[in-house]
């Protein structure tokens, strides 16, 4: 069996785990990423407790989610006017224990309110995690107890069934597009962040400049039996066939309790349309209740245009490294990386007076994801000592146009 | 070894024909509204024609290319070294060297784009009999007065770097240094000579900080700001404290000068024989107070300087006899400028018997030449010695740019875009501005204006056509040929001299509104003023890289074109106010105090990342666009009304930008806050 069809039938993340392992050089952790999308009047609260816990590395990114704004024309004419609102975020990502995600993410719900639509989204992420340290223990006593979902009221168990889709889009004013379409499809709050991108454009010398470095990410976290329609309606809507367009993957998540407050403005009902999607979520546990969106939509077909088995290599490193481990990601042959900027909050004693950090991350495809890990491990040793974070996360779908 | 993509020659063409086109075409759209609506006033409103309209055009075709190529310059070359240098220092050096380096950068960037000449622009029409402190300021010590700017921009860059170390708010700063410099402005308007500084140092604070030191100082801040990890204004603040501290260096310096300035006198005692001594402490020569005579004196200055009619009447023949003198009389002022505002009935009659000695319409024409090698050199002066202290830092570092060759390729866009704005507002808006700012009089002035005497020679009344009016009077009219146009003139009896067979033609210029009706013409006035500054902001280069820096920082919660139309309405406003100081001689505190109160007031209740973006929106709007048009404006109405100076105008332009923006960032936190809260109680 060739490689590329040994990685089909295997988790790509688990070969590297294996073939680290196997190398004895760099100890893999097996951990679970937090991503927790909140808004940015309660991100004080959020840090503190964090705080708190004890979490050492925490990344923060600056974003903004889109919502409807709905409101009564003026003059007191018939009908209401729905615009889109943008609110300032902050996204914070950091690495726990995985036995002990499921109990972090509680503690973030119960202390920012994030059963409350409108404050935020929490989930999980299992990944392995190239670092010099394991992540740090909680002590279980300060976070709340973890017991078996049906044990839990209603109203505070978490939804699984989710993933997460990220969109890199090239073409300046495309996330307002598909934000847009987003809403009116009513799949999540869509949350946009800038990032610069390493890819075709360094393929092509100085007339680089003709294409823009400054990229918008769209992050949608959806149910998951709607994430290969909704990803071909995103790639004919951004034209993410055409080359230099942009690449969309989508990665599995844990669990966690997505923000699901799309409209703002005055409601008529006694209930609104999210109360009540939150409501049957939280009974039912999971999202595979809700419509399906056509996934016979389009010109895109879905074998044709999402390869299966890539991986999402994340770099979190201080902001002059990071280009040295995407070139040599890139020399392992992968096709390019997209950069954000992430501020760390908590800091070891050694980096103090450093806090500016890059957020790389590369989509790869299977066949070449342990040379890709190899080649980023080995830089990241050469003349540095572990402080470099390499994660390695199964992306089960990908589309991403090569030239 | 990563990959190149090779492209066919039609390929890259067609790459770079799009990108050309999408900056150009942004540019348009910024740049047409100020175009359209100077020349819409010009020919619609003030209902004059556009002079020399083709160089105008070539002017402003200049004027887009120049921003077009000055803004990407600024993106691929100079923002990102401002921005690593930014980063790598912390990392690298302590505090010391970074405040250092910083003061370095601030006083580096005052000598590489003076702002010396606006404010003496600003300043044209000071004299030094009445503000002789002033005078001293804007033309003899003009060193020291850039070298205390170039200090307060130093110390206000080294405070703005330790501010972003520590992470502390810019509020402190402001409640320090505003109340600090506005008490001691107060003080200043107890005393004649000290109070006459007041609108240069609150000037001076909005000018200093041009088109390239913003985006490096604010470029430079965003990163010791992400490096340093600390919340503290994202990079934003450094050009509020580089206009405020200028403002201290101005007050402090004046404070000094004035210890050996002398006192107010009339015109005629300044320049008499017995005051000579005194005179000759504003200038090194005697051409130097023979030159203030000129240009800024009356007939009576000119004559109390020359001791006899004689050596007065020679002086003044050399006007028109010899070029070389003309220029030593009237410095960069041309001869038709000084004829129209300076010269008294007497001596324009006497000037207009003379025959030239010199090409004097070639000597009034702007040669081209010599403007892209004016143009260039300042593009040079202003671009290369900041971008080379900043490259000097980083190869001191040991860093490498990933993208070496675009930075480069970005200085030098930087520089051509310099040239070619800078050049192209000469050619064209400056010009336009000026032809419309020469009409704005009109508009108010209640009677008849001079401008110039025309004497025609060999005049025969064979060219005279005849007309009738409807009570049968006969009324003759010729035409007159100037400059390839015909103008139709009404024939004068008492003008004709028969046996001379001269002609003597009086061009005057006629009010737009009747007496009782002036108070339309002062509206149109600040109409005009409110739509000019409006529309010169758009444009400014300085203040697109600040609305893409913090849409950048924001990501797109605030938008580029959100913080481009709040600070251009301000500067509108603002606009407004400073020409409402000149028409109506306002004294400029009545107008600083009660406007920076305000600004304090909304400052305490912004957050601190707003505040920080709205008082660095007051430093950057005036810039490379905004202050020509609005000199050729005060001075023309501060002409008009004999006012000592245009001073005033810019600072208005930078104090009401601050407020409009305090004010936009307070109604929308309000409006999210209300939105969220709202759909909260919603759902609860």
């Amino acid at each position: 069996m060739n490689r590329e069809a040994e990685t089909r039938v295997k988790s790509p993340s688990r070969m590297v785990w294996r073939t680290q392992m196997s190398k004895g050089v760099n100890t893999p952790h097996r951990v679970s990423k937090v991503t927790c999308v909140i808004n940015q009047h309660y991100g004080n609260t959020l840090t503190d407790h964090l705080k708190d816990l004890g979490l050492e590395d925490i990344y923060v990114e600056s974003g903004r989610v889109v919502r409807k704004y709905l409101r009564r024309r003026p003059l007191g004419l018939p009908g209401k006017s729905i615009t889109l609102q943008d609110t300032p975020v902050n996204i914070y990502r950091f690495t726990v224990p995985r036995d002990i995600s499921r109990g972090v993410i509680r503690s973030v719900i119960e202390e920012s309110g994030l059963y409350q639509p409108g404050r935020g989204t929490v989930f999980v992420q299992d990944l392995i995690e190239f670092y010099r340290t394991d992540p740090p223990r909680i002590s279980e006593s300060i976070l709340p107890d973890v017991v078996e979902d049906r044990f839990v009221p209603v109203q505070k168990r978490l939804v699984t069934g989710l993933t997460y889709l990220t969109c890199v889009l090239s073409q300046p004013g495309s996330a307002e597009k598909l934000a847009r379409l987003a809403l009116e499809l009513g799949i999540c709050v869509p949350v946009v962040t800038h990032g610069s991108a390493t890819d075709i454009r360094d393929q092509l010398g100085l007339i680089r400049i003709t294409i823009p470095s400054e990229k918008e990410i769209l992050h949608l976290v959806m149910p998951e039996q709607d994430s290969d329609s909704i990803a071909r309606l995103i790639i004919e809507a951004a034209g993410l066939d055409r080359k230099g367009s942009g690449f969309i993957y989508r990665t599995p998540v844990g669990a966690g309790l997505p923000d699901i407050l799309l409209r703002l403005g005055q409601q008529e009902h006694a209930a609104t349309i999210e109360q009540m999607i939150a409501a049957i979520d939280q009974i039912k546990g999971d999202t595979s209740w809700r419509k399906r969106i056509s996934p016979d939509h389009g010109r895109v077909s879905t074998e044709d245009l999402i390869p299966d088995h890539h991986c999402e290599v994340t770099a979190i490193c201080h902001d002059d490294r990071s280009d040295m481990l995407i070139d040599a990601a890139i020399k392992a042959g992968a096709s390019g990386a997209t950069t954000s900027r992430v501020k760390k909050l908590v800091r070891r004693e050694d980096e103090a007076g450093y806090a500016a950090q890059s957020h790389s991350t590369i989509s790869v495809p299977a066949a070449i994801i342990d040379d890709v890990v190899d080649a980023m491990l080995e830089m990241s040793n050469r003349d540095y000592d572990g402080g470099d974070r390499i994660q390695v996360l199964d992306s089960p779908a990908a589309y991403v146009q090569t030239w | 070894m990563q990959k190149r993509v090779s492209l066919t020659l039609r390929e890259a063409l067609s790459m770079l024909g799009s990108y050309a086109r999408s900056r150009i075409v942004e540019q348009i759209k910024l740049v047409a509204f100020i175009i359209i609506y100077l020349a819409a006033f010009q020919v619609i409103i003030l209902n004059v024609p556009l002079a020399n309209a083709l160089s105008l055009a070539g002017g402003i075709a200049l004027v887009v290319l120049g921003l077009a190529f000055f803004l990407e310059g600024l993106i691929l070359g100079l923002m990102p070294v401002g921005e690593r240098v930014g980063l790598k220092l912390p990392a690298r050096v302590g505090i010391t060297v970074i405040a250092l380096f910083g003061m370095l950068l601030g006083f580096g960037s005052t000598l590489a784009e003076p702002a010396i000449s606006a404010l003496r622009a600003a300043g044209a029409t000071v004299t030094a009999w009445d503000a002789p402190l002033l005078y001293m300021l804007l033309e003899r010590y003009t060193g020291p007065l850039v070298l205390s700017i170039g200090v307060g921009v130093g110390i206000a860059v080294a405070f703005g770097m330790i501010r972003f170390y520590y992470g502390l708010s810019l509020k402190p700063f402001i409640y320090t240094i505003i109340p600090l410099v506005l008490i001691l402005s107060v003080i200043y308007t107890f005393n004649d000579n000290l109070s006459s500084i007041l609108g240069l140092a609150w000037d001076s604070g909005a000018v200093t900080t041009g088109a390239v030191t913003v985006p490096l100082v604010l470029s430079l801040g965003m990163g010791v700001s992400r490096a340093a990890g600390k919340s503290s204004g994202g990079g934003f603040g450094v050009i509020m404290l580089a206009s405020a501290f200028p403002i201290l260096a101005v007050l402090v310096t004046g404070f000094f000068i004035n210890s050996f300035a002398p006192d107010p006198v009339s015109e005629r005692e300044f320049f008499s024989q017995s005051n000579r001594e005194n005179a000759m402490l504003f200038f090194t020569s005697e051409e130097g107070l023979e030159q203030h005579a000129f240009r800024a004196g009356t007939e009576e200055a000119r004559r109390a300087l020359y001791s006899d009619e004689e050596s007065y009447l020679s002086a003044l023949a050399l006007l028109k006899s010899d070029l070389a003198s003309s220029q030593l009389l009237l410095g960069p002022m041309s001869y038709s400028e000084w004829l129209s505002m300076r010269a008294s009935p007497f001596e324009a009659d006497y000037l207009a018997q003379l025959e030239w000695g010199y090409d004097h319409r070639a000597a009034e024409r702007v040669d081209l030449q010599s403007l892209i090698k004016e143009e260039g050199a300042g593009a040079l002066q202003a671009v290369l010695p900041l971008c080379a202290l900043l490259l000097l830092v980083l190869l001191l570092l040991r860093q490498r740019l990933r993208y070496g060759d675009e930075v480069a390729l970005g200085i030098t866009f930087a520089l051509i875009g310099m040239a070619l704005l800078t050049g192209g507002i000469r050619l064209g808006l400056a010009p336009l501005g000026g032809q419309v700012g020469a009409q704005l009089p009109r508009a108010f002035s209640t009677e008849e204006q001079f401008v110039e005497r025309v004497v025609i020679e060999d005049f025969s009344r064979e060219i005279l056509i005849p007309s009738v009016d409807r009570d049968g009077n006969r009324i003759d009219y010729f035409h007159l040929a100037e400059d390839g146009e015909m103008t139709r003139v009404l024939f004068q009896e008492g003008r004709y001299d028969p046996g001379a067979g001269r002609y003597e033609h009086v061009i005057t210029r006629s009010p737009m509104f009747r007496p009782d009706i002036s108070f339309l013409g002062i509206a149109l006035v600040l109409l005009f003023a409110f739509g000019m500054g409006f529309g010169s902001t758009l444009a400014e280069p300085a203040l697109n890289a600040l609305g893409r820096t913090v849409e950048e920082l924001t990501v797109g919660t605030v938008k580029r074109t959100d913080i481009l139309w709040v600070v251009s309405l301000g500067v509108g406003l603002g606009l407004v106010s400073g020409v409402s100081r000149i028409m109506f001689d306002i004294p400029l505190m009545w107008l600083i105090v009660p406007a920076y109160i305000v600004v304090l007031f909304l400052t305490w209740y912004t957050d601190d990342d707003f505040t920080s973006i709205a008082w660095d929106c007051g430093g950057v709007t005036t810039g490379p666009v905004t202050v020509p048009l609005v000199l050729a404006m005060g001075l023309s109405i501060g002409s008009e009304l004999n006012v000592i100076d245009g001073f005033g105008i810019l600072s208005m332009a930078s104090v009401f930008p601050i407020l409009t923006v305090s004010a936009y960032s307070l109604y929308a936190r309000m409006r999210q806050r209300r939105s969220i809260k709202q759909s909260m109680e919603d759902q609860s």
